[in-house]
C-alpha cells in the first residue's frame, strides 16, 4: 500500500493545515496570557478564603499548621490555640479532603517552609481502602495552581500521559476556581479564621457516621499507608514535629473504628509521633450533643472546647516545649 | 473510549491524517480497523457480538437477495431478528425479566428462582442492533439490494463516530457513502470540527457541570424540598439534552471530517410546540426508525382513530423499553405515548380555542412551548429516577408546593451551570429564529476564530473535565 500522504503536499491541505497551525499558536498565547492573568489574581487574593486557603497558607509563615479533613476545618480555632500556645496556627483541614489532600499539601508546605509543628487530624478511613479513592485523588485538583511542584504534579496526574497534558494548559489549572477567586475580592469572608470555618451552635443530627462503620470489608490501603509514613518521615527531614490527633465524636467509637485507631497507635509509636486519641475513655465527657452538629463533626460551642482542651495538651508534650521554643526564637 | 477524552483526540487526529494520506481504495480498512479499535477499547471481548451481528445479517442479506419471493425471504429475515434481538435481551434485558418473572411468582406464593447472568451492558448494543436490523428489513422488503462486500458491511454495522451512541443510520444512506471518493475538503472539515467543539461544548461545560447538582439531588431524594426538586428536574432537561445532542454533534462533526453525512439526530427539541413536534426533533435518528419499522407496520393512522391510539402507546413502550431494562423506561414511554395521542385527539379542539381567542401568534406559541417543556420534564423524572417509588415520591413533592429553600451546595458551581446553560439558549435561540448557524461560515475569519477561541478558553475555565460517561452509553 503506497502511502502518499496527500494531506501534507495538496495546496488545498497546506493552506489549511498553515492556518491551524496559526490557530493553535493563536490558543497557545491566549492560554499563556489568561492563564497568567488569573494565576495572578489567585495569588494576590486578598482575603485567602475560597479556594485561596492553600494560597494563604503557603505565602505567609505558620508556627502550627493542621492538618486534616472536614472534622479538622471545623474543631481547630487557631484562635484559640494561638491565646494560649502563643504561636501563630492556620487550620488547613477541608471538607472532603483525606490522607491524599493532606500529604500532597504537606509536601508543598515543606517545599517552601518548615513550620514549628504538624498537627495531622486522622480519619479512620485515611488508610482504609474505599471505592472512592478515584474521587480522592480527583479532589485534589484544587491544588492544582501548585502544579508546578513535582509532588502535587505526580499526584494529580497519578503518572497519567493524558493527565499530564491537560496541565499543560495555563488556564486549566485555574478550572471551576475563576468566581471563587474573584470572591476573594469582593469582600472579606467573615466566617474564616486562619483557615477555620465558624460554626455557630447547631441543631444535632443523628447522621454522617465514619465511612468506616459503612463500607463491607475493611482493608488497609498499603499506598495511603505509605503515603502515611513519607508524610511523618519527610516532616521529620525537615525537623517539623508531628503531632497525631483524633479529635472527639459524639458517641463512642465502634469496635471496627477503634482497631484502626490502634493501627494508628502502632503507627505513630514506631516513629515517635505522640498521638492523642480523644476517642479514649478519658475523653468520655466529649459525649455531648450540645457540642456536635452530627455524630463526627462539633459545632462552634464544641470546637472552641476542644481546642481549649488540645491547646493544653500540646503544651503538655513534653517535646513539644524546646520545638514550641524554637518557634518562638525563630519569630 | 470517551469522545471527551484525550485518548479520542489523539485517535481522531491520527485516523484523519492516515485517512487522507492512502488510496481511497484501502480507506474502508482503516476506518474498519480504527472502529473495532475504538470499541475494543472499553471491552475488547465484546467485539465478538458486533462481529455475529454483521456475519448473520451479511449472509442473511446475501440470501435475501438471491430469492424472488418474500415468502422465500422470511426466515432470513426471521434468522437475523433472532439472532439480533436475542443478543440484545441476553446481554440487556435477561436480569429485567428474571427479576420481574420472580417477583410476580413470589406474589403467587411459588418459589420458582429463574437465575441471574453476570454479564456487563455491552456499550451502544441497542444502538448498532437497530442499525442492522434496519438493513435485514430493508432488504427483505426489497427497499435496498444486499451489500456484497464483507468489509464495507462491517464498516457499516461498526463506524465509529455513530457507533455507540448513534445516530442510527439506515443503510440507504450509509453504506453508498463507504464508495465515494472523498477528497479533503477544507469547508467541510471546518464545518465538522466546529460541530464537534459545539458538541464538546455541550457536554463538557453544560451536561457535566449541572450532572453535580442533579446527582446530588437525586441520589438523595428523600432529603430535598420540592422546589429543589422541581429545580432539579428542570437542570436534568438540559444535561440529557446537552449530554445526548452533544455526543451526536461530535458523531455528526467527525465523520464529517471525514467526508461523510451522518443524519441529524437533535433539532432543539425544547422549542417543540407539541409532544408530537417534540419527538420530530428529539432523537429524531430513533423516531423515524420506530416510524418506519414498527409505527407504519402496526398500521400507523390508516386503521381508524382508536388504532393509531394503540399504535402509538405500543410504539411509546417499546421506545421506552429500548431505552433500559427498568420500569422506570416503561412508564415514561407509557408517558409519552399517552402524550401524543392526547395531542393528537386535542389539538383540533385546541385550534379552535386559539382562532376564538384571537392572541398573537407569539403568545399561543410561548405558551404551547412552555407547556410541552413541562410535559417532557414529567416525563424526565421517571426517566432520571431510580425507582417508580422515587419516581412518584419526587412529583408528590414537587406537587405539594412545599417549596422551603433551595438546596445550594457551591454557589458559584451553579452560577457555572446557568451561565451555560444561558449560553446554549442564546446559540439555539439565534439558530432557530434568526438562522445563525448557516450564515456564521459567512462571517470574517475575525469574528469565527474569536467565537472558536472564547468556547474552547470557557470550556478550560468552567467544564467539568473527569471523562464521564455520555447517558446513553447505557442504552
Amino acid at each position: 500500500m503506497k502511502v502518499n500522504l496527500s494531506i501534507f503536499n495538496s495546496k488545498k491541505s497546506s493552506a489549511f493545515l498553515t492556518k491551524l497551525a496559526v490557530f493553535v499558536l493563536l490558543l497557545l498565547v491566549v492560554d499563556l496570557l489568561v492563564g497568567a492573568l488569573i494565576g495572578s489574581l489567585y495569588r494576590n487574593a486578598p482575603y485567602g478564603a475560597n479556594w485561596t486557603k492553600e494560597n494563604w497558607l503557603l505565602q505567609e509563615r505558620f508556627d502550627i499548621v493542621i492538618l486534616g479533613s472536614s472534622r479538622a476545618l471545623r474543631h481547630y480555632i487557631p484562635e484559640v490555640i494561638e491565646e494560649k500556645t502563643g504561636l501563630s496556627v492556620f487550620n488547613a483541614g477541608q471538607n472532603g479532603q483525606y490522607l491524599l489532600y493532606a500529604y500532597t499539601l504537606e509536601q508543598l508546605l515543606l517545599s517552601r517552609y518548615a513550620p514549628g509543628i504538624i498537627v495531622l487530624d486522622v480519619l479512620p478511613s485515611f488508610i482504609i481502602k474505599t471505592d472512592k479513592t478515584g474521587e480522592e485523588f480527583d479532589r485534589l485538583a484544587t491544588l492544582s495552581p501548585f502544579i508546578d511542584n513535582g509532588e502535587v504534579r505526580a499526584m494529580l496526574t497519578r503518572g497519567s500521559m493524558f493527565e499530564g497534558l491537560k496541565y499543560a494548559s495555563h488556564m486549566y489549572r485555574y478550572n471551576s476556581k475563576i468566581l471563587s477567586i474573584l470572591e476573594n475580592y469582593r469582600s472579606h469572608p467573615e466566617n474564616v479564621d486562619n483557615g477555620y470555618e465558624v460554626i455557630g451552635d447547631s441543631r444535632y443530627f443523628d447522621r454522617n457516621p465514619f465511612i468506616l462503620d459503612t463500607v463491607q470489608h475493611v482493608e488497609i490501603d498499603s499506598f495511603k499507608l505509605s503515603l502515611l509514613h513519607k508524610f511523618i518521615m519527610d516532616a521529620k527531614g525537615r525537623n517539623v514535629k508531628v503531632v497525631a490527633s483524633f479529635s472527639p465524636v459524639s458517641r463512642p467509637v465502634t469496635s471496627r473504628v477503634d482497631s484502626v485507631l490502634q493501627i494508628y497507635g502502632d503507627i505513630f509509636n514506631q516513629h515517635n509521633v505522640p498521638f492523642i486519641n480523644f476517642a479514649a475513655s478519658e475523653f468520655n465527657h466529649y459525649h455531648n450533643l450540645d457540642w456536635f452538629i452530627d455524630i463526627i463533626h462539633m459545632d462552634g460551642l464544641g470546637a472552641e472546647q476542644f481546642s481549649r482542651d488540645f491547646a493544653d495538651r500540646l503544651l503538655n508534650i513534653q517535646d513539644n516545649k524546646s520545638v514550641l521554643a524554637k518557634c518562638d526564637q525563630h519569630l | 473510549m470517551l469522545f471527551n477524552s484525550l485518548q479520542f483526540a489523539f485517535f481522531f487526529i491520527i485516523i484523519v491524517t492516515l485517512y487522507f494520506s492512502i488510496p481511497h481504495r484501502y480507506r474502508w480498512m482503516l476506518l474498519l480497523a480504527g472502529s473495532y479499535f475504538f470499541y475494543m477499547c472499553w471491552n475488547w471481548k465484546y467485539i465478538i457480538l458486533i462481529m455475529i451481528s454483521t456475519f448473520i445479517d451479511y449472509f442473511s442479506g446475501l440470501r435475501m437477495a438471491a430469492l424472488q419471493q418474500r415468502s422465500q425471504r422470511l426466515k432470513y429475515l426471521l434468522l437475523s431478528l433472532f439472532t439480533n434481538l436475542g443478543l440484545l435481551f441476553t446481554f440487556k434485558y435477561f436480569n429485567f425479566f428474571s427479576d420481574s418473572l420472580n417477583s410476580g411468582l413470589e406474589l403467587l406464593g411459588l418459589s420458582v428462582h429463574i437465575p441471574y447472568i453476570h454479564v456487563l451492558l455491552p456499550v451502544g448494543i441497542s444502538f448498532y442492533t437497530f442499525q442492522t436490523l434496519s438493513y435485514s428489513i430493508d432488504v427483505y422488503r426489497g427497499k435496498i439490494k444486499a451489500e456484497r462486500h464483507l468489509g464495507i458491511f462491517a464498516l457499516y454495522v461498526s463506524f465509529f463516530p455513530q457507533l455507540v451512541a448513534g445516530p442510527i443510520e439506515r443503510a440507504s444512506r450509509l453504506l453508498p457513502q463507504f464508495y465515494r471518493r472523498n477528497e479533503f475538503d477544507e469547508a467541510r472539515v471546518v464545518s465538522g470540527l466546529r460541530l464537534m467543539l459545539w458538541g464538546l461544548f455541550k457536554k463538557i461545560v453544560v451536561a457535566n457541570r449541572v450532572a453535580l447538582y442533579v446527582d446530588a439531588v437525586y441520589n438523595n431524594a428523600e432529603l430535598h424540598s420540592g422546589l429543589t426538586l422541581l429545580f432539579a428536574t428542570y437542570l436534568f432537561a438540559f444535561q440529557i439534552y446537552c449530554d445526548f445532542s452533544g455526543y451526536s454533534d461530535i458523531a455528526i462533526g467527525a465523520a464529517r471530517v471525514l467526508g461523510y453525512d451522518l443524519m441529524k439526530n437533535f433539532n432543539r427539541p425544547y422549542f417543540a410546540k407539541t409532544i408530537t413536534e417534540f419527538w420530530s426533533r428529539w432523537h429524531i435518528s430513533l423516531s423515524t426508525w420506530f416510524r418506519d419499522y414498527v409505527y407504519i407496520p402496526l398500521g400507523g393512522n390508516r386503521k381508524g382513530e382508536l388504532r393509531m391510539f394503540i399504535n402509538l402507546l405500543i410504539v411509546f413502550l417499546v421506545s421506552g423499553m429500548w431505552h433500559g431494562a427498568n420500569w422506570t423506561f416503561l412508564v415514561w414511554g407509557a408517558l409519552h405515548g399517552f402524550y401524543a395521542a392526547m395531542s393528537k385527539l386535542t389539538l383540533p379542539l385546541r385550534d379552535r380555542i386559539v382562532a376564538q381567542l384571537r392572541l398573537p401568534k407569539i403568545v399561543v406559541d410561548s405558551v404551547r412551548m412552555f407547556v410541552t417543556f413541562q410535559l417532557v420534564c414529567l416525563g424526565w423524572v421517571y426517566f432520571r429516577a431510580a425507582s417508580i417509588e422515587q419516581a412518584h415520591y419526587i412529583i408528590t413533592q414537587i406537587f405539594s408546593f412545599d417549596w422551603s429553600g433551595l438546596f445550594i451546595t457551591a454557589l458559584d458551581q451553579l452560577v457555572y451551570g446557568l451561565v451555560s446553560i444561558l449560553l446554549l439558549l442564546a446559540v439555539d435561540v439565534s439558530q432557530e429564529w434568526f438562522g445563525a448557524g448557516k450564515s456564521f461560515s459567512m462571517r470574517p475569519r475575525s469574528i469565527r476564530w474569536a467565537s472558536y477561541v472564547i468556547l474552547i478558553v470557557v470550556m478550560v475555565l468552567i467544564g467539568v473535565f473527569d471523562e464521564s460517561q455520555f447517558i446513553y452509553f447505557q442504552f
